[in-house]
């Protein structure tokens, strides 16, 4: 989760315009290459799906925030958007093309 | 079948290429490739419902494999020699040796005939001989089969062990748990099909317990056993982190899973839908884990059953509790290792020592599972990879004595699950060396087991580098039927 955190702190700091420029920025981070069409359609749906939850739950982006070291975004309004982030970066870093050198 | 090549994309991944034909040759390697597309891919689908399992109705449903890892002394625990002690201190007739090979450690030294340090009387209405260390099971030997006949081939503890349970010497090969959980799978979707547990020691043991005694070899990952810490949290980061509520968690493992199969299907690797499984298998892990640890809802008389160590977690006491509790949930194969059976010298103090860890509680497992009704279908296996000499290492006429490795016989005993108990098969000479009658080697053992849970282990194969493997191997193996029930 803390390399999540820094990922999400990465690639917030870019300020994404839409999902694809976050999505894209994301799996050349991790996996050096873009995502398909269909990779970024699960993308958006699970930053979609993270991103309302920390919007009606700011407290609890605030806490998975807090996970680590690092130190959490200093705006408070941009907590969801972190903290949604951080869960992609949690699923990139998880999938078998990263763990796995083929 | 069994193999992945025929993968949709039959991509030329790395982990086909070696799966295919490491070891072999470049040219084999090009062969296995070319004749891979006429063959089934079971790389989406490598779940063993299509096996066929069982061939037929199976005696015991579940394993429980009390491992004692070292090479318990048979001499001490069971195979009682009393004519031993006229003939102390002589040398061990070279007709009796037969060239056996020695270790290191003894060869070239006199081998002197050295006494059981224990005691022995006869338990039970079956008569069995059980050692006077061992006064818990000597109590329950008519719940017991003990076989005095087994017979191995490796003198030294990896491969003994590896032969012991995968069924060859070498590395490579899946271990006996890892076949069932391959072939019959677990009734618990909660649970792994096959779980390890390791007895914690107060100092560290001479033999390391090696992955692969658990590992799966080359079928797919999914089916090796999973090793529980021996601590009070036998798995770590059970918790979500906070911030991370259990349905987000389920959402991402949800996209998780989804972009695994889209890599899944353009590689056809099957060690992809392992890491799907597993990544399911750990969510619900997160729940089913604490309610199997937290043994509050035992009660105070299971703990005196055990024995005082059985609330120390981690201990074999505490680990027969929890095999208990993994039986009660259905799990397929639940393999015990107690270390430290490897007694070169000092026998009579160290050897007792592991009694005391393991006799008790090893005893309250077989009534314990009477107790509940499920002894008739848990087959209960108590053994190690060798037995030791009937020479004496270091100064037989000493209680520094201790005893060499001996491969050509020892004694393991199993009960319920389809096995007659209060029976004694086989036995070995007066010097407790050489087995004279019904000689059980390992791999009769492993066909005795796999029948017991159903499977004609000739039948059972996986095809891997174009041969078609069993546990068995490929020399005869039979099922010892006179100890069925």
């Amino acid at each position: 989760m803390e390399a999540a955190h820094a990922l999400s702190d990465a690639t917030c700091q870019t300020k994404p315009v839409d999902l694809e420029t976050r999505g894209t920025f994301m799996f050349l981070r991790v996996l050096l290459r873009v995502p398909s069409a269909e990779e970024l359609e699960i993308l958006e749906r699970e930053y979609q799906r993270a991103l309302t939850y920390y919007q009606q739950h700011p407290k609890q982006a605030a806490a998975l925030a807090e996970v680590g070291q690092l130190s959490p975004p200093s705006d408070a309004d941009q907590l969801p958007e972190f903290a949604a982030t951080m869960l992609l970066a949690n699923m990139l870093f998880n999938l078998d093309e990263s763990l796995t050198h083929e | 079948m069994n193999e992945p090549e025929n993968s949709p994309a039959l991509a030329l991944t790395r982990r086909a290429l070696l799966g295919r034909g490491a070891g072999v040759s470049l040219g084999a390697m090009a062969l296995g490739l070319l004749d891979g597309g006429t063959r089934r891919s079971q790389a989406a689908d490598n779940s063993s419902s299509n096996l066929g399992l069982p061939n037929f109705a199976p005696q015991a449903k579940r394993i429980i494999f009390l491992t004692q890892s070292g090479g318990p002394s048979q001499i001490e625990l069971y195979d009682d020699k009393p004519g031993l002690k006229k003939l102390a201190g002589q040398k061990l007739p070279d007709s009796v040796r037969g060239g056996q090979r020695l270790t290191g450690m003894t060869k070239g030294k006199p081998q002197l005939i050295m006494p059981s340090h224990s005691q022995f009387a006869r338990h039970g209405q079956s008569g069995a001989t059980v050692s006077s260390w061992l006064p818990h099971l000597a109590g329950i030997a008519d719940e017991l089969c003990f076989i005095k006949s087994m017979t191995t081939d490796q003198i030294n503890h990896a491969p003994a062990m590896t032969r012991f349970l995968t069924g060859h010497q070498l590395t490579g090969r899946p271990s006996i748990g890892s076949w069932f959980s391959y072939g019959l799978g677990s009734s618990n979707r909660d649970l792994p099909d096959f779980l390890v547990l390791i007895s914690k020691m107060s100092r560290g043991s001479d033999q390391p317990l090696y992955d692969h005694y658990w590992g799966s070899g080359f079928l797919p990952s999914v089916y090796q056993g999973v090793k529980l810490r021996n601590a009070k949290d036998p798995v770590l980061y059970l918790r979500d982190p906070n911030g991370l509520p259990r349905e987000l968690r389920r959402s991402m493992l949800d996209g998780l899973a989804q972009l695994n199969a889209i890599r899944l299907q353009q590689t056809g690797d099957p060690e992809i839908a392992t890491r799907i499984q597993q990544y399911e298998m750990a969510f619900r892990m997160q729940t089913s884990i604490p309610t199997l640890t937290d043994v509050s809802d035992e009660s105070e008389s299971t703990f005196e059953l055990y024995g005082p160590d059985s609330r120390r977690p981690g201990s074999y006491a505490a680990n027969c509790i929890l095999a208990r509790r993994l039986a009660e949930r259905g799990v397929r194969f639940i393999q015990l290792f107690h270390p430290d059976w490897d007694h070169h010298s000092r026998l009579r103090s160290w050897c007792t020592a592991r009694c005391r860890d393991t006799d008790q509680a090893s005893a309250a497992l077989v009534q314990d599972l009477k107790q509940r009704g499920m002894l008739d279908d848990t087959l209960v296996i108590w053994g190690g990879e060798f037995g030791r000499s009937v020479a004496g290492q270091g100064k037989w006429d000493s209680p520094e004595g201790g005893r060499d490795h001996h491969p050509r016989c020892f004694t393991i005993w199993m009960a319920g699950g389809g096995v007659k108990p209060g029976m004694t098969y086989g036995a070995t000479d007066d010097f407790s060396y050489n087995v004279v009658e019904h000689p059980v080697h390992v791999r009769d053992l492993h066909a005795t087991v796999m029948h017991l849970m159903g499977i004609d282990h000739q039948k059972f194969t996986y095809r891997f580098q174009g041969l078609d493997f069993r546990l068995t191997g490929v020399e005869d193996a039979h099922v010892v039927r006179e100890i069925l029930a």
